[in-house]
């Protein structure tokens, strides 16, 4: 026998409304919210939602110097990182970089294996990881588990020779 | 002094306008929103945990994680798709430890029922052919006709598939109208 299609199996006009009216009823637990819960969940949003927080962070003079010094060697570092990142991502980029090496640590571990899943993990089936060297370490033209998989084999393969 | 009563203008903004009010500081968009939900919330918790103190603790911590959501909560589905999950999660989570999930073996208590005696004896029919389907045919059944849920908003809230949601319906359904306690919601 055929199946019916869901829509023609669904209620329409008034039974259906007499079914979210019944089904509503039926659902409804009928618990009385205390007020004192309203109030609880209310206060903790007021103080959430506080736009004058500063009084609990109103700074003395020497907090406030002390939080100049802190933001300008803050800035001192992150211009530090930038720099060394970019002459990191230099040598990167003329280093040849062995495939399944994903975290780019000059080996190929299980770490390596691991962010990968990761990885694949965070992206959505329908658009995997753009295919590389490095990342499609079976060279099967695309990026899935079997490179993690191989990937991990490989790390912990023992070296040739070794008993 | 933020009270739940409804405000006349908040009662006419969306979610998704409270929620931009919400996130641009305004406490009574926040509560008015927990006072459009509260009940809602405290209901499916009880569908939940079958325990009305259980349930009025998911209804306390789901507003604190709606909270702390602002600012910068983006509402991409409707309030009771994102809704669901969270309580969902909060009810299991608070009665893991003691008892097991026992969303929809039994309905609400008798007080929450009709008190016209008709009325109330074919809810106590609908009731009793909703107990005899399995959960999960249960749970999409309710979102669809209690909450009013589109297909797609059940998918999300239940975090499955669309076709999942439309098989077990169809097999919901197809129970429904086939049971004598039931057939009387359906043309045909």
């Amino acid at each position: 026998m055929e199946e019916m299609p869901l829509n023609d199996l669904e209620p329409k006009g008034e039974k259906l409304q007499q079914l979210h009216k019944d089904l509503s009823a039926a659902t409804r637990a009928g618990i009385t919210i205390p007020q004192e819960l309203n109030d609880a969940i209310l206060k903790r949003a007021q103080e959430a939602f506080d736009p004058n927080p500063s009084k609990q962070l109103r700074l003395g003079k020497p907090a406030a110097w002390i939080a100049v010094a802190a933001s300008l060697t803050l800035i001192i570092w992150i211009s530090d990182v930038i720099r060394s990142a970019i002459t990191t991502s230099q040598q990167a980029t003329t280093a040849a970089i062995m495939p399944g090496d994903i975290d780019r640590n000059g080996k190929v571990d299980i770490l390596d294996a691991f962010k990968l899943a990761r990885v694949l993990d965070n992206t959505a089936a329908s658009s995997p990881p753009t295919t590389t060297h490095i990342n499609d370490f079976n060279t099967d033209g695309t990026v899935d588990s079997l490179d993690v998989n191989a990937i991990a084999m490989q790390a912990v393969a023992l070296p040739q020779g070794a008993s | 002094m933020v009270t739940s009563q409804p405000d006349q203008h908040a009662s006419r903004l969306s979610d998704a306008q409270l929620i931009d009010a919400a996130n641009a500081g305004n406490v009574e968009a926040f509560a008015k929103l927990y006072t459009r939900y509260q009940h809602w919330v405290t209901d499916l918790a009880y569908r939940f945990t079958h325990d009305s103190d259980l349930a009025l603790d998911v209804l306390q911590d789901t507003f604190e994680y709606v909270l702390s959501k602002f600012p910068g909560f983006v509402l991409e589905a409707n309030m009771k798709t994102f809704l669901y999950p969270v309580v969902r999660h909060i009810a299991i989570s608070s009665q893991s430890k003691a008892r097991r999930l026992c969303y929809g073996e039994n309905l609400p208590p008798s007080h929450a029922l009709a008190i016209d005696p008709e009325a109330e004896e074919s809810r106590a029919q609908l009731a009793a052919v909703m107990d005899s389907l399995p959960t999960h045919q249960y749970e999409i059944l309710i979102l669809r006709y209690a909450d009013g849920l589109s297909l797609t908003q059940i998918a999300t809230a239940m975090r499955i598939p669309l076709g999942t949601v439309k098989s077990r319906l169809h097999t919901a359904l197809t129970a429904m109208r086939e049971n004598e306690l039931t057939k009387k919601y359906f043309d045909l």
